[in-house]
């Protein structure tokens, strides 16, 4: 086993690889930390499913333009774009409507979802638009990483820490007591975009490495797992970096380990693991009076 | 005026065995779907619906595998451990982490659903299913796939779907007053006796049947989309619970008439067949449906209930406590 | 209306709040002046917390309300509000100092540097509540009066120049009500107006310069010694009629 490993340090496309799934899963677990405190965890799954439509209308703007339909930024731009309408629509029906935040994100989640279906069916049927790079961005396949995606998922860490650390204060107001936060007039709105912002930002970059189906998972397990250890919210977003890290890397090698195994679903486990480790080892939270007349 | 042709000549095409039965199998899912879907959206669960939909996933790769057959029988036991095992994880996350309950939730459902994505994978080796039909579904295909029953031959999906929404009904039907109950306020309902946490299982018993029935041609992420859309539709548009289930069927059903004209004409339409495209995925276009649906009727209610209060000083309205 | 002049720190016209289809206030109309400890009074469900929340802006109303001279918007900084129970997560990873400093930030601002200074001034404002010793914890471990007195502080941190407070004593027992109560008129000493809906007509007779009395809307307003009468409160608390009309 560490022979394997050794094996697999030594050899420089598995380093990139593998470095590069480590800082998705530290950034991941940041974010995630914030989604979770801000009780919008699954807003993580709407933008995921939510990203398909984008995907698919811009890899067949790109063939229709005569490109390859499938070059790197142009995927992630359309991912970016549908992420951003799946939120979007989100927020629409939350305004417009009365419905719960999880009624509101399930009907973006089935519908962008939906409609990406029926678009990719389309362009499965275009020639030059066959599907099959397309279904491994749903399940995830860490073997395509190359070091642009290194930079891109460094870049996307660098802000993200960049970004929860300046605002710290700001962000644990609001997701403590939003009410408070803007009774002194602080810009609930814009934070909450940012912390979306900040999400879908992992959410894309982790794309070709754990999938859209599943990068909510990376969000939302670590952040979890971190939980039960911390008393701040600081504390919670350094552990759950630690801890996204740790499963995406053991996912990553379990993967590759199996032939032909998808890594998206490998990571996901392999932090499901962790997160069972943690709650059987944590010190279980004191019942509060709080607590336990909640 | 050639493209409106060829969308003319594509519903002209239209076969009562095939296109026929596609529509007959969603109206039937639809109307499955209405009893639980209706019941998780006022249970405020809409994202149980996603969870158990993307629960069962393992259960049923879990099944293929284990039994190397394509048997409801099999399918339906994993679907049934699957959903069991993600509704208990998730209660236990959300004591145990105090994590909120969608979160818990959504640990719980991915978990389960990489853990199937695994064995799906795996399990395309050795038996005859595709992985991105499990994901997409395949109603294209449910009419070839008969069985004969009462002298005719109808598709096995219809008979099993159609079997699933009388199950729905009737059980809701004998279990009428205490999901009720404890639909509206939980408390007063675990006081009185009416046992809202064995509701809260036979609502999602009746969902995981649902999503078992209908995976096949729908997809499992297709079907939240059934389940939840137009329960919500008809929660706008109506406050008691038995007209919002009839209406959600309808909605359901409107919106696989809508998609699977979409489907058909969607490409000579927009002139893609000249690029080779022919019909679009129709559980696709039924899940886009089902939002268009969504929207058109939230906003024929925006528009019919247009009240602003008229303020002096400039009123902010803040969110209040939930 | 009481003589006396001064400025008016909270000038309500007029207010009408619905939920729904309830009509929870009317014709609401009062005048809060400004450094003084004024009660809000009346049954249950008479509009109370309502009231505040208007003031605050944090709920749609018609009507007029002017606070510290314009509207919420234009002051919000100079505003401290405590409601009756924060709908807050009370298993979030947060500790008294925290929530106790939130109140700096938001006089301070939320960005930069002064971490020392802000954890300074968010200890004084628990000494002043008696919380002190309990700065480290999780919020989730203290009892619902240490809560309470935990909300408090983050608002004494803000150090506003207006003060709301919805049934702060709910939880808390006589002693450290009596001291609370001797910190608010501390703060109108200083110059704060502290208003403070409150249900012991007692201690309102005794420590209150005003009192606002609310029953589906303002009964009466004013000086405490003029408003609190026995005919005043039988016409707010029990079955009469409901009028706007102040005792001049």
């Amino acid at each position: 086993m560490i022979a394997a490993l050794a094996g697999l340090l030594a050899d420089p496309h598995a380093r990139t690889v593998l470095a590069t799934t480590a800082t998705l899963g530290a950034s991941c677990g940041l974010a995630g930390t914030l989604l979770v405190l801000r009780r919008r965890a699954l807003l993580g799954d709407a933008a995921g499913h939510a990203t398909l439509p984008g995907i698919v209308g811009a890899g067949a703007l790109s063939l229709s333009l005569g490109g390859t339909g499938r070059e790197p930024w142009v995927l992630v731009t359309g991912a970016a774009l549908g992420a951003l309408a799946g939120i979007a629509v989100v927020h629409a029906i939350r305004r417009a409507t009365r419905l719960p935040a999880d009624a509101a994100m399930a009907i973006a989640l089935g519908s962008l979802f939906g409609l990406g279906t029926a678009m990719l069916s389309a362009l499965q049927q275009v020639e030059g638009g066959h599907g099959a790079g397309l279904e491994s961005l749903v399940t995830g396949d860490a073997a395509t990483l190359v070091r642009a995606d290194l930079h891109a998922a460094a870049a996307v860490a660098a802000a993200c820490i960049l970004l929860a650390t300046a605002l710290r204060d700001d962000l644990r107001a609001l997701a403590f007591d939003e009410d408070f936060s803007r009774s002194v007039g602080r810009p609930a709105g814009w934070l909450d975009a940012l912390v979306s912002a900040l999400a879908i930002a992992n959410i894309v970059a982790g794309m070709r490495a754990v999938g859209l189906v599943l990068s909510v998972a990376l969000l939302v397990i670590p952040a979890a797992a971190a939980r039960p250890w911390c008393r701040t919210m600081g504390g919670m977003m350094s552990l759950a970096a630690v801890i996204g890290a740790a499963g995406a890397v053991a996912g990553t090698v379990a993967s590759a380990a199996i032939d032909d195994a998808p890594t998206g679903p490998f990571v996901v486990l392999a932090c499901g693991a962790l997160l069972a480790a943690s709650l059987a080892i944590a010190p279980r939270a004191r019942v509060t009076a709080a607590g336990a007349a909640a | 005026m050639s493209r409106l042709h060829a969308a003319i000549e594509a519903l002209r095409a239209w076969t009562p065995e095939v296109d026929g039965w596609i529509i007959a199998i969603g109206a039937l899912a639809a109307a499955a779907c209405a009893v639980p879907g209706t019941l998780l959206v006022a249970r405020r669960q809409s994202m149980a619906a996603d969870g158990i939909a993307h629960a069962v996933l393992p259960g049923i790769a879990g099944a293929f595998l284990l039994s190397g057959t394509r048997d409801l029988a099999w399918m339906a036991g994993g679907a049934a451990v699957a959903a069991v095992a993600m509704s208990a994880g998730s209660a236990f996350l959300e004591r145990r982490l105090r994590v909120e309950r969608d979160a818990a939730l959504g640990i719980a459902y991915t978990v389960l659903f990489a853990l199937g994505l695994a064995l799906v994978v795996r399990a395309a080796d050795s038996v005859d299913i595709d992985p991105s039909c499990v994901l997409f579904g395949a109603i294209e295909f449910a009419p070839l796939d008969r069985v004969t029953a009462a002298g005719h031959e109808i598709p096995r999906a219809a008979l099993v779907i159609a079997a699933v929404a009388a199950a729905n009904v009737a059980v809701a039907a004998f279990a009428w007053r205490p999901i009720l109950a404890s639909s509206f306020d939980r408390g007063f309902a675990r006081a009185a006796g009416a046992r809202p946490a064995a509701c809260d299982a036979v609502v999602g018993a009746m969902a995981t049947a649902t999503c078992v029935a209908c995976f096949e041609s729908l997809g499992s992420v297709i079907v939240v989309g059934m389940l939840v859309v137009p329960a919500c539709a008809a929660r706008l548009a109506c406050a008691r619970l038995v007209p919002m289930a009839a209406l959600a069927a309808a909605f359901g059903c409107v919106a696989t008439v809508l998609g699977h004209v979409a489907a058909c004409v969607a490409a000579p339409i927009a002139g893609l067949d000249s690029a080779g495209v022919r019909e679009l995925s129709t559980a696709g276009c039924v899940a886009a449906s089902l939002g268009a649906c969504f929207v058109a009727v939230a906003g024929a209610r925006a528009l019919m209930s247009r009240k602003r209060p008229v303020d002096g000083a400039r009123a902010t309205c803040l969110p209040c406590a939930p | 209306m009481t003589s006396g002049g001064g400025a008016i720190a909270i000038a309500i016209d007029a207010l009408d709040v619905a939920y729904g289809a309830r009509t929870v206030l009317r014709g609401a109309t009062a005048r809060i002046r400004a450094g003084t400890m004024t009660a809000v009074v009346g049954p249950n469900g008479a509009g109370k917390s309502t009231l505040l929340r208007a003031v605050m802006g944090m709920l749609p109303f018609t009507g007029s309300v002017r606070v510290l001279g314009g509207s919420i918007e234009a002051c919000r900084t100079r505003v401290a509000y405590v409601p009756q129970r924060a709908a807050v997560d009370w298993d979030f990873p947060i500790t008294v100092r925290q929530v106790a400093e939130m109140g700096v930030h938001a006089r301070l601002g939320w960005f930069g540097l002064r971490g020392r200074r802000t954890r300074r001034e968010a200890i004084e404002a628990l000494e002043d509540v008696g919380l002190a010793d309990l700065a480290g914890r999780p919020i989730g471990e203290l009892s619902g009066g240490q809560q309470q007195r935990a909300f408090m502080a983050r608002a004494l941190a803000q150090r506003a120049d207006l003060v709301l407070l919805d049934e702060p004593f709910a939880s808390i027992d006589a002693t450290t009500e009596r001291d609370l109560l001797a910190l608010l008129s501390g703060l109108r000493d200083r110059g704060t107006t502290v208003v403070v809906v409150h249900h012991d007509l007692g201690t309102v007779r005794e420590r209150f310069d005003d009192a606002v009395l609310v029953r589906g809307t303002v009964i009466a307003h004013g000086a405490a010694r003029d408003v609190m009468t026995d005919e005043w409160i039988a016409r707010t608390y029990g079955d009469a009629p409901r009028t706007g009309a102040a005792p001049s």
